[in-house]
């Protein structure tokens, strides 16, 4: 299979629909990279918070493995004044029923060894990438 | 307490408070304390000072906020929040999978995020 061009900071890919909304802001499709997502912060947002979320996710990874936590394209450090802050990540297409509780169960008792705090209920997600896997998948 | 731990204290609050009220959820919650009914699923957690839900499942209508990507619309959802208290998610549970409402149409609720 061919694999896709990934997408980059310095010009945007044009934004698809909405597919996503949080407390944060929101997540737009990619027309010419669909495997990917563009998370857009509310205006307001500090011009470092997109490097946070990847750092958060690279934590996140280190523990998990890339196959348990989405994939992000490095974000600038800091976006300039004035320009959105945004983050390029993987998309992930949710799978509704089959939940694997064996696997949730693993996960759980990872981050309890390794005394990390990650919000279980809202940012793991049942579903797979572009490669078709059903996994539990960090999306935050 | 950790997630699981967490999800079936919630759960067994949850299915006490319900009796309490003369509605018997029982059926609708599986081993794992997450309830379910016509693939839709829903499952609850404590957290501080609220209760976390996670609801996903297949709905038919899109919701307003996304009204113009119906072109990515696969009729799944997936939504994550809070409400203060059981009465609150005892209702959410009921609106979202005896009466299997629209998302538009789901008791009022604190959403996290949500994703189509």
């Amino acid at each position: 299979m061919p694999s896709q061009p990934i997408p980059g900071y310095s010009q945007l890919p044009a934004r698809g629909n909405p597919i996503g909304s949080g407390a944060e802001g929101t997540v737009f499709d990619l027309p010419s990279h669909p495997d990917w997502v563009l998370k857009e912060y509310k205006p307001g947002t500090i011009a470092t918070q997109a490097s946070n979320e990847a750092n958060n996710l690279d934590a996140l990874r280190r523990v998990f493995g890339d196959r348990h936590v989405v994939q992000t394209v490095t974000p600038p450090r800091r976006f300039a004044p004035g320009q959105p802050v945004v983050l390029l990540k993987q998309k992930v297409i949710i799978v509704v029923g089959g939940e694997d509780q064996a696997a949730l169960k693993v996960i759980v008792d990872t981050l309890k060894k390794n005394n990390i705090t990650a919000d279980v209920g809202k940012n793991l997600i049942w579903g797979h990438t572009g490669d078709g896997i059903f996994r539990w998948i960090w999306i935050e | 307490m950790d997630f699981l731990e967490s999800r079936r204290e919630a759960a067994e609050r949850l299915l006490r408070f319900a009796a309490a009220q003369d509605a018997d959820i029982a059926p609708f919650r599986d081993e794992y304390d997450v309830f379910s009914h016509r693939k839709r699923w829903i499952d609850f957690w404590l957290e501080s000072d609220a209760v976390g839900y996670h609801l996903r499942g297949e709905i038919a209508k899109l919701p307003i906020q996304f009204a113009t990507s119906q072109s990515s619309f696969r009729g799944i959802w997936d939504e994550a929040g809070s409400i203060d208290d059981l009465h609150q998610a005892l209702e959410l549970l009921q609106s979202w999978l005896i009466d299997a409402k629209e998302i538009d149409e789901l008791t009022d609720r604190r959403i996290h995020r949500s994703m189509i």
